[in-house]
Parts: structure tokens; sequence; C-alpha cells
């Protein structure tokens, strides 16, 4: 096959993995090693990647001194553990040469196209662990109940949203924390059931950014200054659209009720 | 005890779910997930230590993940992300941001400290984990 071809092919495999895997919320790191492993099936010389969560760049050098490189922008970032997982999968039957380069791209656009899990699984499934959260943080059975159907109003505002181009994240958590904030006057303001703070703490967990915090440290202790920095700044953004969501309705309660504003 | 071990798989397991893991990965993703909830509430519990606590139940799910990782042959990833879910202080972001809104920056400065030493415990925790197994492993390499 002709060489240079050859070459562009395998960035372009390597490019495309990258990208999947960092959309799919896996650490840069990964998405790194990821790169490199892949690599090794052929006879680069030296390859360098740079993975940041917003980007990713890639140089390749060839054993005659040539150089290929590549720049791919990465906009939209969820969580899904099940394309990470595949994109795996595929890197390393490549690596081991049990695979070409063609049938390893197929592979990849079929991952990267497959739909994730049901919407309505995935509504139930944030309502779920928004009612077990509020049980789990000492909450009572009631503040259980009506997280778990915050949690999966918001979650189904959020996929309802993702058909969007570009969906409005900061808007997005702002609602979701008003909601939560709004239920919780609602049921234990004005119907006296369960505990506002017991409802709201459940019925944001879903969307606070408690791993995002987590990653973002992670990356800072590994090396990856960027990366480190671009989440902590993410997971801030995110915490303070919530936080702000919550903190409107639960003033303007306060201040109907004649007391203290907070 | 019963009540906080089901109460945290089943928070685990939603959350697997909303992240879309692997199917034969999730039941196990929820014990992790409970493993390391009771070795946080224990530490709670016992000593009121939150930060040791969060530390201590962090290293548990990750060297369970690494362990569940290579047993089916995913990243360790898939476990851990759901994994530490009931231990990361998501509450500790915004109950922070919600003291600043409100303009208590007292309580704001003590309630962010602790979220960032958590959410440091915790990456540490997982840091020491997963190179505890990757020194292993190139013992293993070594040694063929």
């Amino acid at each position: 096959m002709d060489q240079s071809k050859n070459y562009k092919n395998i960035l372009k495999l390597i490019t495309f993995a990258g990208q999947i895997m960092l959309e799919n919320g896996a650490e840069t790191y990964r998405v790194e090693n990821t790169i490199e492993y892949l690599c090794r099936a052929s006879d680069i010389e030296t390859i360098d990647s740079f993975a940041t969560p917003t980007g990713i760049f890639i140089c390749i050098e060839t054993s005659d001194q040539k150089y290929y490189t590549t720049l791919k922008r990465v906009r939209r970032r969820i969580t899904n553990l099940s394309k990470i997982y595949q994109v795996n999968n595929v890197s390393r039957k490549f690596a081991e040469n049990k695979m070409e380069i063609e049938e390893a791209l197929t592979l990849l656009e079929k991952i990267n196209t497959e739909s994730s899990s049901s919407k309505l699984q995935t509504i139930a499934a944030a309502g779920f662990s928004a009612g077990f959260f509020a049980l789990l943080f000492g909450g009572s059975l009631w503040d259980g109940i009506i997280a778990l159907g915050c949690g999966a109003l918001i979650q189904y505002i959020n996929t309802v949203s993702k058909f969007l181009d570009n969906p409005p994240i900061f808007l997005l958590n702002l609602l979701g924390g008003a909601i939560s904030a709004a239920a919780a006057v609602l049921f234990a303001g004005i119907l006296n059931i369960g505990s506002i703070s017991g409802i709201i703490i459940g019925a944001i967990m879903p969307s606070v950014p408690g791993i995002a915090i987590t990653n973002a440290i992670r990356d800072t202790i590994y090396g990856d200054l960027v990366s480190g920095t671009a989440r902590a700044v993410e997971a801030i953004l995110v915490a303070t659209a919530i936080a702000s969501g919550v903190g409107v309705v639960l003033n303007t309660w306060f201040l109907l009720q004649g007391g203290f504003t907070i | 005890m019963i009540q906080q071990i089901a109460y945290s798989f089943f928070a685990t397991v939603g959350f697997a779910y909303i992240f879309n893991a692997p199917k034969k990965s999730i039941f196990l993703t929820g014990l992790i997930g409970s493993a390391g909830w009771i070795t946080y509430a224990y530490f709670h519990h016992t000593y009121t230590a939150n930060i040791l606590g969060s530390f201590a139940g962090a290293l548990v799910v990750a060297i369970l993940s690494e362990l569940a990782a290579r047993q089916y042959k995913m990243p360790a990833t898939v476990f851990l992300t759901s994994g530490i879910i009931p231990l990361v202080p998501g509450g500790g972001m915004y109950f922070t941001m919600l003291e600043l809104i409100r303009r208590d920056f007292d309580s704001a400065m003590s309630k962010g400290t602790e979220t960032i030493f958590i959410a440091g415990s915790i990456a540490i925790a997982i840091a020491l984990g997963s190179s505890l197994f990757r020194v292993k492993r190139r013992k293993e390499n070594q040694g063929n």
C-alpha cells in the first residue's frame, strides 16, 4: 500500500478514536494512552498527543522523518461509559494486529453513531438515583419520593434539549436548580410534606459536578494542568448555575414569607 | 446499615444507567459503590472524619474497580466513574455556591475548603489505587 496514505489513515483512526473517547467523558491521560497504544501496531517513529477536554492535537513522526499533524475540536462532552469501553476493545484488537485499519475505522464509525440507552430508561434512572440520594443523605421517605419526581423531570428536560445543536448548559442547570427549589417550596414549605433541604439535595444530585471536580484534581495530580484547570472551571460554572437557580427561588420564597432574605 | 447499603447500591446503579455503562458491569458497579459508601460511613459515624473517610472509601472503590476491570476486561473507568458517585462532594460544591450567593462568606469558605479537601482526597486515593496496579503490571511484564 502507498506508505503516505497508510500514515494518513492511521492518523485518521487515532484522531477519531481520541475524539469519541473525549466526547464520551474519558480522562485525558486515557485518551493520550490509547492514541499511543494504537500507534504501536505501525512503524511510526514517535507520536505526540495532547488531549484537553475541549480539543485534541496529534503529531506523528514517520520512520522517514515526515511529520503529520492533526487538530480536532471537541465540542460536546457527555458521559457514556459503553462507548469508552467499545473504543478500548477496538484499540486493543488493532494494536495486537488482529484488525485492519479499514475495519477499525468502520467499527469506530458504528460506535460513534450508535444511540445510547433509551431515553425513558435514563429518565427513570436519574429519578431513582435522585430519590435514593435523598434517602442516603438522611432525608425522609417523602423527601425521596419528591426528589425522584424532580430528578426525572430535570433529566427529561436535559434529554429533550439534546436535540438542539448547542444546548445552553448554563441555563439548563439554572432551570434544574430552580425546579428543585420550587418543588421543595411547594411540598415542604406550603403543603408541609418533607423537608426543603432534603428534597433539594436529592433532586440536584444527578446534575451536581462532583465527578467533574474530582477529575479536575486528578488531572492536576497527574500533571495534566490544562485539562485540570478546564475541568475545574467547568465544575464551578455548573455548581454556580445550580446554586443560582436554587438561590433565586428560595430567596423569593423567604421574602414572600416576610422573613429574612437568604 | 442494611438501609445504607441498599440506598447507596441503588443510587450507584442509577448513575451507571445514566452514564450508559455496559450492561454486564452494572450490578458489580452497584456493589462497589456500596462498599465505598460503607467505608466512608464507618469513618463518618465512628470518628466524624469526613475527609479521611472519603479517602478510605475512594481507595476501596479504586482497588475494587481495578480488580473488576481485570476480571471483565473493561477499562477501570467503567466501574470507577459510577462507583465513586456516592462519595463525590457534589452537595459540597452546591452548598459552597449557595453560601456565596447568600453572601455568607464564612460558611462559603469552610464549606468550600471541605469540598476541595474531600475532592482532593478522593483524587489522591484513585491515583494511589491505580498506580499500585500499574506498578504490579510493570513487574509482570518484566517477568515475561
